[in-house]
């Protein structure tokens, strides 16, 4: 409830300032994924980059896909490798 | 052992698929078996024997189903999977509830039960394997080994999607592996990675930070960040397990359909519940919302088998009262949006005004 009090406290400017632990956590890299997710909230309903890797039926989306899991597998196993292993939420279910 | 953990990354997929890819019919299945059982062991030890159980006992059923079409087999099966389902999700949570009710003190003698992981999703689908055989969608599986692939395949074992038998069964007899198929399911695994470790992880390291502040730290910017970036987790997390589980399965030459359709995009919440675990809505819609009388009956039958259907979404999603009352506003907004509110908030062009709807 404290949490859902504090959400209506939107207009008083002061309410907007970061705590120090919020802010060490939004590291730019953290910020950065974190934006990135942002963006899939306003893209276009027809767009889906999952059916598009999945569905590739010519040569230049062959191609897009090649180059998109080379970037995504590699990004992702550095991720991996060097950030705390994070359990996947639904596990509790 | 998870799908972005090193260990998995590095030494049980390659050798998984290793050995999976190699084989064909009987022995592709029986790979599948054996390297699902050793995935869930990892995670579960002696849990595992639950699950082996769960695939012989429903294996035997089918085929008694069929065979004898009483509907005491099925009465049966059903009721078997509800009770272990029961038995180990829920019986804390009632047992603290009558203690509560009555100054029992049962939840004492109930502490030692651990919620085997994954149970929700393969007593779902053993339910469904059931129902279907009954109402004759489905010939049961003679070979306990495909069966088995099937409901301990480790791809999607813990977490979903939740996988029709119907779906899915022709691929482990057939197995579909491809040069193509391994690229479109190796993409996706990638795509998956990459948002859950990515995108899901930074946006949770924002989220704890969040919820973990109080008192006078936690402003409305502190609030409303940590609601924001709890929406970004929950979905990439979830709908990443998805791309991995939709990759590794394409990888082994067995197709899964899409269990996320960019749930955000939303106009309303029914719409909402079209795109987001979608296996999970599809499930409810074929096994309780129809067979209780789904839009049939008047008005009123229809917004009580909604409400019931979300009470039951939101007790499968977990032990709480929380779940429940989250259930019960998704029912409500679904009655409210059958009334008018739907059409309405349909029409509605503006992002803006969809997000604050």
């Amino acid at each position: 409830m404290e949490f859902y009090q504090a959400m209506t406290g939107v207009w008083a400017p002061a309410l907007w300032v970061l705590p120090n632990v919020v802010a060490e956590a939004a590291t730019p890299v953290a910020t950065a994924g974190f934006c990135l997710g942002l963006l899939s909230l306003v893209a276009p309903k027809s767009q889906s980059l999952g059916l598009r890797l999945t569905r590739a039926t010519n040569t230049p989306e062959a191609a897009f896909r090649f180059a998109y899991m080379g970037l995504a597998s590699t990004t992702g196993a550095m991720f991996a490798l060097s950030s705390d292993f994070s359990p996947f939420l639904y596990f509790r279910f | 052992m998870v799908f972005s953990e090193p260990i998995f990354l590095f030494m049980f997929l390659p050798l998984s698929l290793a050995v999976i890819l190699a084989l064909k019919g009987r022995g592709h299945s029986l790979a599948i078996l054996i390297f699902s059982l050793v995935f869930y062991y990892w995670a579960s030890g002696t849990l595992t024997l639950l699950l082996i159980g769960s695939i012989l006992f429903n294996w035997y059923a089918g085929r008694q189903i069929a065979s004898t079409r009483s509907i005491r087999w099925l009465q049966a099966g059903i009721f078997a999977n509800v009770l272990v389902l029961g038995g180990f999700k829920y019986v804390i949570f009632f047992a603290a509830n009558i203690d509560g009710l009555i100054g029992s003190e049962l939840s004492p003698s109930v502490q030692w039960i651990i919620l085997p992981i994954g149970i929700s999703f393969y007593t779902f689908q053993c339910t469904s394997y059931l129902v279907d055989i009954w109402r004759k969608d489905v010939e049961p599986e003679s070979n306990i080994i495909a069966f088995g692939a099937y409901l301990s395949f480790f791809p999607q074992l813990i977490a979903g999607p939740i996988v029709r038998f119907k779906t899915v069964i022709a691929d482990y007899h057939n197995p579909k592996v491809s040069l193509d198929n391994a690229a479109a399911g190796a993409a996706r695994f990638a795509h998956g990675l990459f948002k859950k470790v990515v995108i899901a992880d930074s946006a949770g390291a924002i989220t704890d930070a969040c919820f973990a502040t109080s008192g006078g730290d936690l402003t409305a910017g502190v609030a409303w960040l940590g609601a924001l970036a709890y929406t970004v987790q929950i979905y990439f997390d979830f709908s990443a397990y998805s791309d991995m589980a939709i990759g590794l399965a394409a990888m082994c030459g067995i197709r899964m359909d899409e269990n996320f359709d960019r749930p955000y995009t939303s106009s309303t919440i029914t719409e909402f519940w079209r795109r987001w675990h979608i296996s999970l809505s599809s499930w409810f819609r074929d096994y309780l919302y129809i067979p209780l009388g789904g839009n049939k009956g008047g008005y009123l039958n229809t917004y009580r088998n909604l409400i019931i259907v979300f009470l039951v979404t939101g007790l499968w999603h977990g032990a709480a009262w929380s779940f429940i009352l989250w259930g019960l506003y998704h029912g409500i907004f679904m009655i409210l949006e059958r009334l008018r509110l739907g059409k309405s908030a349909a029409q509605v062009d503006s992002l803006a005004a969809r997000y604050l709807y």
